[in-house]
């Protein structure tokens, strides 16, 4: 059918015409389109979009359950949040002015949004469910990392980096958490700050964030503005380096090739029908692509495949599946919406956001404890992971292994302290949201509440 | 033998190359229309559903009109309203065509601060930089004894609607 | 290859079909067939489905109203014999010839609340969780005249629940407790100037008929009309009407006035048939704001019919116990004589209104008739405070404060019983129990005090000759040996003292000593002392011997212990202490 086209096209538009065509094609992209190696690494290095990313890839990177996708998903979750989020924008504005109706103009705006704006409630189902997404699809994706050991070295820093990220994500959703301005959210917000108090100098970062004595309109204004200029710029900025650093660190973490590992097939990336000489070189460490021939020497077997097009065509697939995946998502689930912030009135359990709930439930026990000493270590613990195992290597005389593989055997000690911190997490946190009523007292999930709301 | 076993292979990569054509072009195809739907939601979410302002169309009890003979302004909307001697009323917007101030009602018919741009009893330009009359709006008789006006539609001069 | 393309189609139409679904579900619009129904019912060919939405303009800003995508026709008087929601709305004030109300500028939120914004209906009536204001509808609506007429200051013609509800406002003295700005100035219970703009009608029901449903804390009475719809219903209303922020100047909105239904003169010379009226909240028409006692208070009249309600003491008979003096610094501040007593501060009766009610309560002749002379005289005087089974808890034992005594321990009534006559006699100064010397003969208070005696042991059964001793413990003075560590014991030290309370005491009797300690209220029907209740404390008839044995001994038929394992020296320490404490 492919061939009968271009029969035809032959046939019915004139020689000139398609040579205009070509021409004008060649000003956007500099490369002809067939499966030669040279046009694949051609196609990898002249598009700005696919740049960042290196010709050839391990074989292994492109196996799902090296990945399982999760770094993607986080950031095309974030592409997602990025294009709602400023669409939400015009329509949202950052005031608690009570209007004539009683109610808060930036909760108005979430009225609007509900009523009379053509899929305001979609996008903002979709904003809201893709952040509580990608929170959780970040801590999954740094479980990933480090159930595979892919953070040893060299790729230390880019975990610093990864780590700096999380923070910045349940933040970036912490600060969104305030802005329809209702009652979740205003004490979502204010149980969240109260934790921040008990800190050492806690108190200072209280009155930055809030930009007053307690959440009012000052802190309304600030967190808007955080969340939609500074941390989607930092954080924007950072998932550069993010990537950057994966390339300069030797692209994705792999066990190390063996001699017994076959090389791979010709036709792995898709039938190649003018292999020429470049077809089993390695082409990224060059400049530039040149033509020529070059004698591999001292090579291990090759295990690279080019990333145009099976990596770049699995990306996308997983782009769709994201976000059709939101999508229905937001289609059936409603983003949750109170009445308005009342300060008089605080809801009974005040709940912070899913994910400092377990943070909650620490501090219902212990204020310092839970609320500063506990997740101010594991956050420490889980940065200088790295650099504790290069010390323990350097004083051991031991080897860093299994980096690149699932729960390798030598890394079981680190494993079995992650798996341990991660249920006692999750434990909290499903305690945090289930397992409490007003008061905070224990309660069973489906004991109903009994007295009035109003 | 072998020649023939060759262009077996051949045909079998072929036929492959055809189907895979033919698969990508589906996929991109629809990854290509839910891009298009997509903004077309987007552009209807841009589009304003409703006014904070004066509304364009506005309704005014048929008792409010003016008495036969009479007009009335309606300031926010800014508008006039003309009732002949038989009833039959007409609406003409007081907004310059030339750059959109409010007109005053003169003895000879219509005169705009800004510019100098006058008009006569029929709405037509007599003198000033404006080009155009000012619109003749449609009135229409709606349930509830009353009419609506809609300052957003221009009609022929001189028309005048019954509103028995 | 190909596998990686069938995914990434399979991918892309969900992602397809995901967006469709997005783009159908935001196009289906519940007020389309409204307005086609309407168009149809109308007979107009041309029209648009649309938002319709009405700005009110409310100084300058704009109130936002999208009821009438739906209620399409609500403006429009030949919709009358249209169905919900296409029907046209009744004239506002019923009879007129011409409306001032004119509806297609004014809206329908500004009277029915609900979420003008909405439009969809389970979202507009505002019935979804934690929705603050929800569609009022019927007589409910006339909450919102306020918003912009001063039904506050005036009654209102033509909103008779809301003016109803101001009048009971008025005449269940809630006024007395509750502020609501130009009106009344109450400071027991929690401000309602703007209770309506923060609560919806059923909370604010419920805080009437429940009032520790919402507030756990709350003391307000549970009165006896909260069954009486006639009564909660208008008063809801004018509650809901309590709103701060208005929608328009008043001057602007015009208040017709109603004929007044109450007018009566104030009385000028003190007299039990003025001071009756002031008791039964018969409205004088110069101070609208006085009286009303019968609302807490019971009162038993020539008729013996018990009247009134069961929040105070019944006061049929206070008249003949307490000294003038008491009653009328009781009714102007009760908190003199019971230091946790609800009971409002009437500090704007005027004199010759409480003289009056002082000739009415003294006027109170009514007695009972018994089986015996004991228990006649306990039905009538004790049983309303003590209950009729004697356990302390009669119709208004609530908001008493202590609680009376609950006289159906055995233990209690044998070790006190020598005591009685003289309590009863005397009374008990910082509590609610009044001396009846003035009332009773001594002949008649042996034998209510022989019949609480007889009663006990009757119900005990098979125990009822059980005999009871009642030890004595010696007040030890400085330099007697201790019972405890055998030393010579030395003079008081309040510090030591205050040290041993802390330990010992405060489980019950709380670290402010008030009797509220934590395991106060898990006593069951004695609870403990208050000991800052200064009228009590500084009783003549109680003496340190008399602390003295009640600490040591403990108060058999209550939960206090005997603590006879502490030294002399502590409890001597103690008693210090707690002297400290009321003077």
């Amino acid at each position: 059918m492919a061939i009968d086209a271009k029969q035809l096209m032959e046939k019915l538009v004139p020689e000139k015409v398609r040579e205009l065509v070509r021409v004008y094609l060649k000003t956007f992209f500099r490369h002809d389109f067939d499966l030669t190696g040279l046009t694949k690494s051609k196609i990898m290095f002249s598009n700005f979009l696919l740049h960042i990313q290196p010709v050839k890839v391990h074989r292994h990177s492109l196996q799902f359950r090296t990945t399982l996708g999760l770094g993607l998903i986080a950031f095309y979750l974030f592409l997602i949040l990025c294009v709602s989020g400023i669409l939400l924008m015009f329509h949202y504005v950052p005031s608690d002015t009570i209007g004539p109706d009683g109610f808060p103009v930036a909760y108005q705006r979430m009225l609007n949004l509900r009523s009379n704006i053509f899929w305001g409630s979609f996008l903002r189902n979709m904003h809201r469910w893709s952040a509580h997404a990608m929170v959780a699809a970040v801590w999954l994706h740094m479980l990933r990392v480090f159930f595979t050991g892919a953070y040893s070295r060299p790729r230390e820093f880019n975990w610093l980096i990864g780590c700096v990220l999380g923070l910045l994500t349940i933040f970036m959703s912490y600060t969104g958490y305030l802005l329809p301005w209702d009652q979740l959210a205003y004490w979502g917000v204010k149980v969240g700050t109260e934790i921040a108090r008990i800190a050492p100098g806690g108190a200072i970062i209280r009155q930055f964030l809030l930009g007053d004595s307690d959440v009012g309109s000052e802190a309304l204004l600030r967190f808007y503005v955080l969340h939609v200029a500074v941390l989607p710029s930092v954080m924007a900025l950072l998932i550069g380096m993010h990537f950057w650093r994966i390339r300069k660190d030797g692209g994705l973490a792999h066990p190390e090739t063996l001699d017994e590992d076959k090389l791979i097939p010709v036709d792995e990336c898709g039938t190649v029908k003018n292999a020429s000489a470049f077809h089993s070189t390695r082409s990224y460490k060059l400049v530039e692509v040149v033509k020529g021939t070059e004698p591999k020497v001292d090579e291990p077997v090759d295990q690279m495949v080019f990333a145009w097009p099976k990596l770049i065509v699995r990306e996308v697939v997983l782009f769709m599946l994201v976000l059709a995946a939101v999508s229905l998502v937001a289609v059936w689930f409603d983003a949750p919406l109170e009445g308005p912030a009342n300060p008089a009135q605080p809801e009974n359990p005040a709940k912070a956001p899913w994910y400092f709930i377990g943070l909650q439930e620490l501090t219902s026990y212990n204020g310092f404890i839970g609320g500063v000493a506990i997740p101010g270590a594991l956050v420490l613990l889980a940065m200088i992971v790295p650099y504790v195992e290069i010390a323990f290597g350097v004083f051991m005389n031991k080897k860093i292994r299994g980096s690149g593989v699932w729960f390798s055997r030598y890394r079981w000690p680190q494993n079995l302290v992650c798996i341990s911190v991660t249920l006692l997490m999750l434990y909290l946190i499903i305690v945090g949201s289930l397992f409490r009523g007003p008061n905070w007292d224990f309660m069973m999930p489906w004991e109903v509440l009994s007295g009035g709301g109003h | 033998m072998e020649d023939e076993l060759k262009k077996q292979k051949t045909e079998e990569a072929e036929t492959t190359s055809r189907r895979e054509f033919m698969v990508r072009s589906c996929g991109l195809g629809a990854a290509g229309l839910a891009g298009v739907a997509g903004l077309a939601g987007v552009a209807r979410f841009m589009l304003p559903t409703v006014t904070y302002l004066t509304p364009k169309k506005f309704l005014v009890k048929t008792s409010d009109l003016p008495t036969p003979g009479n007009e009335l302004v309606f300031p926010d909307q800014r508008v006039i309203v003309l009732r002949r001697d038989d009833g039959h009323v007409a609406a003409v917007s007081l907004i310059c065509t030339h750059l959109g101030c409010t007109v005053y009602r003169v003895a000879t018919g219509y005169q705009c601060p800004c510019h100098g741009s006058q008009y006569d009893n029929e709405a037509e330009v007599v003198a000033g930089p404006a080009t155009e009359g000012l619109p003749w709006l449609p009135v229409k008789v709606v349930p509830g004894g009353q009419v609506e006006i809609d300052s957003g539609t221009r009609v022929e001069k001189n028309t005048f609607y019954s509103v028995a | 290859m190909i596998k990686d393309y069938k995914l990434l189609a399979v991918a892309s139409l969900l992602a397809l079909v995901a967006v469709i679904l997005a783009i159908g579900k935001a196009s289906q619009t519940e007020f389309a067939k409204h307005q086609r129904a309407y168009a149809t019912l109308c007979e107009v060919d041309n029209y648009e489905v649309e938002i319709k939405q009405i700005n009110v303009n409310v100084g300058g800003k704009s109130l936002i109203d999208r009821c009438a995508t739906c209620h399409v026709g609500f403006a429009n008087p030949d919709a009358v014999d249209f169905k919900q929601p296409l029907t046209t709305h009744s004239p506002i004030v019923p009879g007129a010839d011409t409306d001032p109300h004119d509806l297609a500028a004014m809206g329908c939120v500004v009277c029915h609340d609900g979420n003008g914004r909405a439009i969809t209906m389970e979202d507009a009536h505002g019935h979804f969780h934690m929705w603050p204001a929800p569609l009022l509808t019927g007589g409910a609506v006339q909450a919102n005249c306020i918003r912009c007429h001063d039904t506050n200051a005036e009654p209102l013609a033509g909103a008779p629940q809301l003016n109803l509800g101001r009048q009971f406002y008025i005449e269940k003295v809630c006024w007395a407790c509750h502020t609501i700005e130009g009106v009344s100035s109450g400071k027991i219970g929690p401000d309602l100037s703007d209770a309506g703009a923060r609560f919806s009608m059923d909370y604010l029901r419920e805080s009437i008929v429940h009032p520790e449903a919402n507030i756990a804390s709350s003391r307000m009475p549970k009165f006896d009309w909260v069954d009486d719809d006639a009564v909660v219903t208008p008063l809801t209303i004018y509650l809901k009407s309590q709103r701060k922020t208005r929608l328009r100047e008043y001057a602007q909105a015009p208040v017709g006035t109603p004929t007044p239904v109450l007018a009566f003169d104030d009385p000028t010379t003190p007299s039990a048939a003025a001071g009756r009226k002031v008791f039964h909240g018969v409205q004088g028409s110069d101070h609208p704001r006085h009286g009303g006692c019968v609302n807490c208070h019971t009162v038993r009249e020539a008729d013996g019919l018990l009247k009134g309600g069961h929040v105070g003491p019944e006061l049929t008979y206070v008249g003949r116990a307490r000294p003038e003096d008491y009653i009328r610094d009781h009714i102007r501040n009760s908190r003199d004589h019971a230091p946790d007593s609800v009971m409002p501060i009437f500090y704007d009766l005027t004199d010759t209104e409480v003289d009056s009610l002082l000739l009415y309560l003294k006027a109170l002749d009514y007695v009972d008739a018994g089986a015996t002379e004991g228990s006649r005289i306990f039905t009538t005087y004790c049983a309303s405070c003590h209950g009729l089974d004697m356990k302390g808890r009669g119709d208004n034992y609530r908001l008493l404060d202590p609680y009376p005594r609950n006289l159906a321990r055995r233990q209690f009534v044998e070790s006190y019983k020598d005591r009685f006559p003289g309590t009863i006699a005397k009374g008990v100064e910082g509590t609610a129990m009044p001396p009846w010397e003035k009332v009773l003969s001594k002949e008649q208070i042996q034998d209510v005090t022989d019949f609480i005696v007889q009663r006990n042991r009757m119900s005990d059964g098979e125990g009822a000759d059980r005999s009871f001793v009642r030890l004595d413990a010696p007040l030890p003075k400085a330099g007697d040996m201790d019972r405890v560590t055998e030393k010579e014991v030395v003079a008081v030290d309040v510090t030591r003292g205050k040290t041993a309370f802390m330990g010992h005491c405060t489980g019950c009797h709380g670290k402010l000593a008030n009797g509220k300690g934590p395991n106060a209220y898990t006593l069951g029907n004695v609870y403990p002392r208050n000991l800052i209740n200064d009228q009590f404390m500084e009783r003549a008839d109680l003496t340190d011997d008399r602390l003295y044995t009640s600490i040591i001994l403990g108060v058999p038929g209550t939960p206090m212990p005997s603590h006879s394992h502490l030294s002399d020296q502590t409890l001597l320490d103690l008693i210090a202490y707690i002297r400290t404490l009321t003077k």
